[in-house]
């Protein structure tokens, strides 16, 4: 069997083969490499820790069913992942009927162990927070474009294929998602130190 | 809203934006222990284990080997059918050739045409080789 705890180059494809061919180390090298950014982008879109995880084994138990039929080079594990996460979070949302998770101080992610002191850290939790709120003011659409575009980083055509919407459709929903961002966030930005 | 406010805009969202990712979560060692048994299960139901069949050859602790046989013959039905046809075709064999070529008249007309005559070559040629 192939060591792939040491060969992290090995592409999603060839793990995908190899999982459906029965390798029990192919499943640990993808979920390990995918987890996360499915975890991220679920908990910007609900809002809530519990139900982003559960949106994470949903989309990835999805992804393992589908691994026999799995088509080589037709799309990317990952733009296939970002797809069925933020489609769950879709339906989530509407039979929450738009419903705004609660923002206790559970559904706030750990941050990450390299923060510079203890000052910097807490305002930049307080900004992701506030982003975050800004974030759950926004239609569900809006969300999911600004998420994808400028919080997971992926390029437009790559979020327009996820979204499967035209790239002009994604620059509208970015624009006006922007706006509404902004407007949510000028407020805070002198308690943010953000207005000198 | 003017260039100018736009570009304002972006720089204050990207401030935010940044702090965001920093906050990005790690999947804790729970989720991550329940999507890998969900592989598990999933990729068990690709690859079922043989269900286990047995198979009378392979026979079971403690049988003799005639067992076996008695075994693979089917068991006393099988037997007592074997050993009757064994029977019926050893007393027909033995009691009734004539009753059985009564009822093929054409057997002993074809062999009444045969012709032996290669039989004679054969002797010429023998002859001539040791000759």
């Amino acid at each position: 069997m192939m060591p792939l705890d040491t060969n992290d180059d090995i592409s999603d494809d060839a793990l995908m083969v190899l999982f459906a061919n029965g390798d029990g180390q192919a499943a640990s090298v993808l979920a390990y490499r995918h987890t996360g950014r499915v975890l991220a982008l679920a908990l910007r879109m609900l809002g809530d820790k519990a139900e982003a995880e559960d949106v994470a084994q949903d989309a990835l138990m999805r992804l393992w069913k589908i691994a026999p039929d799995w088509r080589q080079g037709e799309a990317k594990v990952s733009t296939w992942l970002y797809r069925v996460a933020s489609n769950l979070c879709t339906d989530r949302l509407r039979k929450q009927g738009g419903k705004r998770a609660s923002e206790d101080i559970d559904n706030v992610p750990e941050p990450k162990d390299d923060a510079p002191s203890i000052e910097s850290d807490l305002i930049a939790r307080d900004r992701a927070n506030a982003l975050q709120a800004a974030l759950e003011t926004l239609p569900v659409r809006q969300r999911k474009a600004v998420s994808l575009r400028f919080l997971q980083e992926l390029a437009n055509p790559e979020v327009a294929e996820i979204m499967e919407i035209s790239v002009e459709a994604v620059e509208s929903l970015l624009a006006r998602g922007k706006r509404g961002l902004a407007e949510a966030l000028e407020a805070q930005k002198m308690e943010l130190g953000l207005d000198t | 809203m003017t260039d100018s406010e736009k570009g304002e805009n972006q720089e204050m969202l990207d401030v935010f934006f940044e702090a965001s990712r920093a906050q990005d979560p790690v999947p804790g060692s729970d989720l991550m222990a329940r999507i890998l048994a969900d592989a598990s299960q999933v990729q068990a139901g690709f690859n079922p284990a043989p269900a286990v069949v047995s198979h009378p050859s392979a026979g079971q602790p403690g049988q003799t080997l005639l067992s076996r046989i008695f075994a693979v013959m089917g068991g006393w039905a099988g037997a007592s059918a074997l050993t009757a046809s064994v029977c019926i075709g050893v007393l027909y064999g033995a009691t009734a050739p004539d009753t059985v070529r009564s009822y093929l008249p054409a057997l002993d007309e074809q062999t009444a045409e045969l012709d032996y005559s290669y039989l004679g070559l054969l002797d010429e040629t023998v002859a001539d080789l040791e000759g």
